[in-house]
């Protein structure tokens, strides 16, 4: 990579662009297509889940989670720079938005929780290792949950009843995504052993 | 063109009816529309104003003439409260502490649900694809944010064609009925097949100069016409009066407060404190 800044209209095939601050955009294409279709294949399965599973299903809604955590984990691995998971949020978020309409009160929330951890492991290193992106994924799904019971205690403030039912929800959810991590692992063992990932 | 314009295969994204006024608000328009109904539903908690909110939000959705949709979208809304109602009776029998709650304190949080319903719903039913990418390039999106949603709306079909062709290799391998439907034979040939389609989509998009040049074939708007500006003003005058008429507001605002401190010194505030009378109800049966 060279020391040359360019704009996104000046720059020639090959070279990683920058925007016209000077501040170069990390990503690879390879990489921002990864996340977009990580994005699109964790929606579809969440969906797909979800209907197998008739709705309001405490064991769907934890395979749910758990598959969403795992395919994170992937996606990390496949572009493991920092602010992979911030864009990740963000990209899943408007694509919910786009499609379903759902995730709008949960967006804000989810991406400070993003961005946060993001900012931790930028100072401590990055995602380096399995272990660390697997912190990493665990320590977001955390934050986010703990944001979601924030936001919905904002949303059910009147009836203390159905904010327990949703605690209960959100705690459930929380254990489909630990299931994940570990699925995440598995997951990235085997693509490891194929060759897809190299690290 | 990797960018091809797929949003005529989702069903949601079909455009509205011919005429339908709604369709003519700018896109813009529709996400502030969006963004300040989540957050005024937050804020709200009177039954009143969050039904007068739904009511102009009902107003709002059927300019687009979707019709059907519209009902689906109340059935499905009344299913999930009757489902929660029913939930509710079943916690009731376990946790003695939820019997002081009464069905009707579900209203609010339906009504949320249901005004937010209002807001979305038209920004999801009229969006196209061609319409966002020029949104994007008019509002100034860097690339790392309006390829990878390019590329999410572009991989659907792929997707779907990747699962045909699993589920026909194994088919070909002579599994039939249950046995096609064990999860460990989809998991990772999916994964390894996404994989491979990022690649190759990746390839596809840098040959294309994807990012690289400044694209021609995306359509420009005016940034605000008169009929969105008038949109614009009506919902902040409507959020203005919903907020001003909303006469809990302050005691949610108090309560809110009293609830923090009540949290960080223990939950004596919380016992004591000024909170209005339904939650004392709920919180202390």
């Amino acid at each position: 990579m060279t020391n040359n800044t360019y704009t996104i209209e000046e720059t020639p095939v090959g070279v990683q662009p920058a925007l016209s601050c000077g501040v170069k955009l990390h990503w690879t294409t390879s990489e921002l297509v990864a996340v977009g279709v990580f994005a699109a294949l964790i929606r579809v399965v969440g969906l797909a889940i979800a209907l197998a599973g008739g709705g309001m299903n405490p064991l769907a809604l934890m395979l749910r989670n758990a598959a969403a955590t795992g395919l994170l984990v992937v996606l990390l691995h496949k572009s493991s720079k920092v602010g992979t998971l911030s864009l990740y949020v963000l990209v899943y978020g408007i694509f919910s938005l786009l499609l379903m309409g759902s995730g709008i009160m949960t967006l804000p929330g989810t991406l400070v929780s993003a961005v946060l951890i993001d900012a931790l492991f930028a100072v401590f290193g990055g995602y380096r290792t399995t272990g660390r992106i697997l912190l990493a994924v665990g320590l977001y799904d955390l934050l986010s949950r703990c944001v979601s019971l924030v936001v919905g205690y904002l949303a059910m403030r009147e009836s203390a009843g159905m904010f327990m039912m949703a605690m209960g929800i959100v705690i459930l959810a929380w254990l489909g995504c630990l299931g994940g991590l570990w699925l995440g692992a598995m997951f990235v063992r085997e693509l490891r052993q194929a060759g897809v990932i190299r690290r | 063109m990797i960018l091809t314009d797929t949003s005529q295969t989702l069903p949601l994204n079909r455009p509205a009816e011919p005429g339908a006024s709604g369709r003519q608000l700018d896109v813009r328009v529709r996400l502030v529309i969006a963004l300040a109904t989540s957050v005024a539903v937050l804020l709200l908690s009177h039954p009143m104003t969050l039904a007068m909110l739904s009511l102009t939000g009902a107003i709002y959705m059927a300019m687009l003439r979707r019709w059907r949709v519209q009902i689906i979208c109340y059935c499905v809304l009344l299913f999930l409260g009757g489902l929660s109602v029913l939930f509710l009776y079943i916690l009731q029998i376990f946790l003695p502490m939820m019997r002081n709650t009464s069905p009707s304190a579900m209203l609010v949080p339906l009504l949320r649900m249901l005004a937010l319903l209002h807001a979305v719903m038209p920004l999801a039913l009229s969006l196209k694809l061609r319409e966002v990418l020029s949104v994007m390039k008019t509002l100034r999106f860097p690339r790392a944010l309006y390829l990878p949603l390019s590329v999410t709306i572009r991989f659907i079909p792929g997707l779907v064609y990747d699962l045909r062709q699993i589920r026909d290799c194994l088919r070909l391998r002579g599994f039939r009925g249950w046995a096609l439907l064990r999860p460990r034979f989809w998991l990772l040939p999916v994964i390894f097949r996404c994989l491979f389609l990022s690649d190759e989509l990746a390839v596809s998009a840098e040959l294309k100069g994807v990012g690289y040049g400044r694209p021609t074939h995306l359509e420009s708007k005016k940034f605000l016409r008169a009929n969105n500006l008038a949109a614009l003003v009506a919902l902040l005058s409507i959020l203005a009066g919903v907020l001003w008429m909303d006469r809990s507001l302050p005691q949610a605002i108090t309560s809110m407060h009293t609830n923090a401190a009540g949290l960080k010194s223990g939950g004596h505030h919380a016992r004591h404190g000024n909170q209005p009378a339904q939650r004392k109800t709920h919180a202390e049966p």
